[in-house]
């Protein structure tokens, strides 16, 4: 279409816009109407009236009407004259122009203010012209009686007032409590604990210190253009530190501290947990404009700030041998990590849903509005521009030891601005927290015992290692003692790790079934696994483990490599290989947990690694639903061969691993039955002693050296066959468990 | 449409310059109407009060107290509140409205005979009770029924200080025997005839409707 065709723009007319029938005369039988409403309503309201002197009274006594008929009967004549004499329509352009350029001389500001002067000048108009009619007075007259009328309708407006107070207390007062609790108000020096009490977490704690001095000082970052982290969180292993290091936070900071509990925004009633955060960032304002700055910590912010569900992992078979505490910290991660059932987002997960995370993440960043009665209400009836709302120094710190769970929305920058991992502590820093702890109570252990002790525990923390050394204190005094003994140190270790033993008393047959059985797993440990040490074996029945082989790694590792969990699946299969060998071919149900080890780790690595004979991810494959992983990029076997189902390569690699594990125990045939001699024997054995009977040296609880003596393998060798006989047989072993006469 | 508008506007501003054929008064609250012709002078009912609060008489101020609207009128240019009460027969017709509360006791004795004898004692001098020293005469005498209540509509003559006056008198009780509505119009026998024409327009035009 063609821009002569165009709909012609307003400046480009010549003449006004012609109007309709309708939009000319619509308010002028808008009045006639009115009019002819007056005139009934006299004649119905006086009887004697005539039509005409009705209308001719209505005429006279609201002579109003006439006026405004009259201005818009002028209105359209105007409109009538400018659309169709193009100079007229012309001249009152230009003469609205010039009007425009008169107004727009003023500010938008002045002319805001301009206008609500006039506003109010017209409601004050309409209310004289009502009182003027009420009092049959002038307006201008009447208009001074309205503080009289307004005293007059006091009573009425009370009462007025009263119902829908009455009425509305109760809810506000109901809510109002409903709004209580779950938040506590610390001031400065309330609370004794200081950074120097956090132990073994230096480098998170450096950080909180720098967010604190920003706090305290913030213009030296913001003279330079920054701004204030406004927002930290803290997140890691239960345990680890985080409420207290939040409770040094309150104890160092000069500044008020609240603590959130995590279930303050949990409620019965929609709109309770959003009235509570409100109410808490209204108090958090209030305390930052009074003290320069507020520190405010959610213990548990999970509870509050998730939209999903992560369920716990469902726990190993009882019965099975080890449940798989033989395995590495990071290897038992991620059997469990598959475990793992996210919920949908049910948006139901925390701080009751309904709206409170919504609110937390408003009042986190939301708008920066003008706060305040009289800022918002006072100063805008005055015409006044509302001040801008100062900046609040508030630091937002979360701790959670669920990260995942949080909203994305409440991590992003602006409102979590720093989040900080606080892990398990380093060597060092467990030493420094055993050290803590230690201090506390009266001990006898080294400096050296001390630091076996802090990699004896890789995993602990500092709950974990108050709780150890709390232990060892109960057993000490249990034992009439006062003193932590090493000795005491690890029967609690072993007491808080495996849990108390259950002081079962196996059969004879059964005792060595799992004893062959867990020397099986420590003989290949011992042998293949260099990323792992042993650190008790033992055979006494747990609550949910027959018996045991327990490892810890010997430094801090952060990556896992191939040849690692290739040796955790040869320790895993060990004991399937192992009671097959030394049972002629049969092998117990203890072993389906070191299966389901074994399996997932090799499905890991198949599929999730690259540690397997594809390079696809099974994770990628899965989540866009292309089936299993193909190629086989880079390799020589056959392309077929390769494109097997993953689960049919799975079971290769694991029977592999399994024939690799049969080789192992038939090379190591002698240091199992001396391992389950020993077991048998002593029941538990710390790692140390498990290396000495391989080895055939004296160890601190087993003397290592009697299997190096071949008469006594014999009779090992012969109890052993006596077992398996009388396990075909189901009845007791012939020959009693060997004793070593030296 | 020029043309329509114009014929609107004019039609607006000749109606608004025109005044009603009569003056219509009366009550809204107490529910009573009437006319009275243009450019007759009005009492308001502020002025006949204070004339009657001079009176001695108690009762008259009592009943002053009751009084819901009052009002006098006249084609006399000059029409004073006390030419309203007096009877002295005038030049020109003089007319007096009244409505009132009754006290109980008048409400357990009105009956239409109360109603005729407000002024004078017309049915002493009708059944001849009462000697006629004063040339009375009933001219006419009607019972009325009007929606708001019931009463009597008298036409009746006398001589008073040698000028016979004609008296045309409306009074009327309420539904409820609450209130009483007095019309009383009245002037010199001379001026009643002259002005007939208006004083049956007046008459005509009482209406009652009750207070709502």
């Amino acid at each position: 279409m063609s821009e002569s065709n165009s709909r012609k723009r307003d400046s480009e007319r010549r003449t006004r816009v012609h109007l309709s029938l309708f939009d000319r005369s619509k308010f002028l039988l808008l009045f006639a109407g009115t009019y002819g409403i007056l005139v009934w309503a006299l004649l119905s309201e006086n009887p004697i009236y005539s039509l005409q002197d009705a209308a001719i009274e209505v005429a006279n006594g609201k002579s109003w009407i006439f006026w405004i008929s009259a201005i818009e009967a002028l209105r359209q004549i105007h409109f009538l004259i400018s659309e169709f004499i193009s100079p007229y329509h012309r001249l009152w352009q230009w003469y609205f122009k010039s009007i425009d350029r008169v107004v727009h001389a003023f500010s938008d500001w002045t002319r805001y203010r301009i206008s609500r002067v006039v506003k109010a000048l017209i409601w004050v108009a309409i209310t004289a012209v009502i009182l003027g009619a009420i009092y049959k007075l002038p307006p201008a007259q009447a208009l001074f009686m309205a503080p009289q009328a307004l005293w007059s309708a006091l009573p009425m407006l009370a009462q007025l007032l009263f119902a829908i107070v009455f009425i509305l207390i109760q809810f506000v007062a109901m809510f109002w409590f409903l709004s209580r609790g779950g938040i506590d108000t610390y001031f400065p020096d309330d609370i004794n604990t200081r950074f120097s009490d956090v132990w073994g977490q230096d480098h998170v704690v450096e950080r909180i210190r720098e967010n604190l001095l920003f706090l305290e000082d913030p213009e030296s970052i913001e003279r330079h253009g920054g701004y204030v982290p406004g927002g930290l969180l803290l997140w890691g292993p239960p345990g680890t530190g985080k409420t207290l290091m939040a409770e040094a936070m309150a104890g160092e900071t000069g500044k008020p501290f609240i603590f959130v509990d995590p279930g303050a925004f949990n409620n019965m009633f929609f709109g309770v947990g959003v009235m509570k955060v409100k109410s808490l960032f209204r108090k958090l304002r209030k305390l930052s404009l009074r003290y320069g700055g507020v520190v405010v910590f959610f213990d548990e912010a999970d509870a509050l700030g998730n939209r999903g569900i992560v369920t716990t992992g469902q726990r190993m078979d009882a019965d099975s041998c080890h449940g798989g505490s033989y395995l590495s910290e990071s290897a038992i991660n991620v059997l469990t990590r598959e475990k793992f059932v996210v919920g949908g987002a049910g948006n139901q997960g925390g701080g009751g849903g309904m709206g409170t995370l919504q609110a937390l993440l408003t009042e986190l960043s939301g708008l920066k509005k003008p706060r305040g009665f009289f800022n918002r209400i006072v100063r805008r009836t005055l015409g006044m521009r509302p001040k801008n709302p100062p900046k609040y120094r508030i630091l937002v710190v979360m701790a959670t030891n669920m990260p995942e769970a949080l909203d994305e929305a409440l991590l992003r920058p602006g409102r979590i601005d720093r989040m900080y991992r606080v892990g398990y502590p380093s060597k060092n820093g467990r030493v420094r927290t055993y050290q803590g702890y230690l201090d506390k109570v009266s001990h006898l252990l080294e400096q050296s015992e001390i630091e076996k002790l802090a990699i004896m525990t890789p995993y602990s923390t500092g709950a974990t290692i108050k709780d150890m050394i709390n232990e060892a204190l109960i057993i000490a005094i249990r034992d009439g003692r006062t003193a932590i003994t090493w000795a005491d140190v690890l029967r609690a270790k072993q007491m808080k790790e495996l849990g108390p033993s259950e002081d079962v008393e196996y059969i004879e047959r059964e005792r060595h079934a799992i004893a062959v059985h867990e020397a099986c797993h420590a003989v290949i440990a011992h042998r293949v696994r260099q990323h792992m040490n042993i650190d008790l074996a033992t055979i006494e029945k747990g609550s949910d483990y027959l018996g045991m082989v327990a490892s810890i790694p010997p430094d801090d590792q952060f990556t896992r490599w191939k040849s690692e969990y290739q040796s955790d699946i040869l320790v895993s299969l060990a004991s399937l290989a192992g009671e097959r060998m030394f049972f002629d071919g049969d092998n117990s149900s203890g072993v389906s947990g070191d299966l389901e080890s074994a399996t997932t780790i090799a499905s890991l690595m198949e599929g999730h690694w690259g540690m397997g004979s594809t390079i696809s991810s099974h994770a990628s494959n899965r989540r866009f639903e292309v089936g299993t992983p193909g190629g086989g990029k880079g390799k020589d076997a056959d392309d077929r061969e390769l494109r097997r189902a993953l689960s049919d390569r799975i079971e290769d690699n694991l029977t592999h691993l399994l024939e690799k594990a049969e080789k192992l125990l038939k090379q190591n045939r002698r240091e199992v039955l001396a391992l389950a001699h020993a077991l048998e024997t002593y029941k538990t054995l710390p790692g140390e002693d498990v290396a000495a009977v391989i080895n055939c040296e004296k160890g601190a609880i087993a003397d290592g050296k009697p299997y190096a003596d071949d008469s006594f393998m014999k009779e090992i060798e012969e109890y052993h066959k006596a077992c398996v006989s009388a396990h075909k047989a189901h009845k007791a072993p012939e020959i009693p468990l060997p004793r070593y006469n030296s | 449409m020029i043309r329509r508008i114009t014929a609107a506007a004019i039609a607006l501003v000749m109606l608004s310059a025109c005044t009603p054929s009569k003056q219509y008064e009366g009550s809204k609250s107490e529910g009573v109407f009437f006319t009275v012709p243009n450019g007759w002078t009005k009492v308001d009912g502020n002025a006949l009060a204070k004339e009657e609060a001079k009176s001695a008489n108690r009762n008259d101020i009592d009943r002053l107290a009751m009084v819901g609207y009052q009002a006098g009128f006249s084609k006399l240019k000059k029409l004073t509140a006390r030419d309203v009460f007096m009877l002295q027969p005038t030049t020109e017709p003089v007319l007096y409205v009244r409505i009132r509360d009754l006290f109980p006791e008048e409400r357990n004795a009105i009956s239409l005979n109360t109603l005729r004898n407000i002024i004078l004692p017309v049915t002493e001098y009708a059944d001849g009770t009462r000697a006629n020293d004063r040339n009375f005469q009933l001219i006419d005498d009607q019972e009325v029924v009007e929606k708001g209540g019931r009463g009597v509509l008298l036409e009746y003559s006398f001589d008073y200080e040698g000028t016979n006056e004609t008296v045309k008198q409306a009074a009327l009780y309420s539904n409820d025997q609450n209130k009483i509505y007095l019309f009383v119009l009245r002037c010199s026998t001379t001026c009643f005839n002259k002005n007939i024409k208006s004083v049956d327009e007046i008459v005509k035009s009482f209406t009652v409707r009750g207070a709502k």
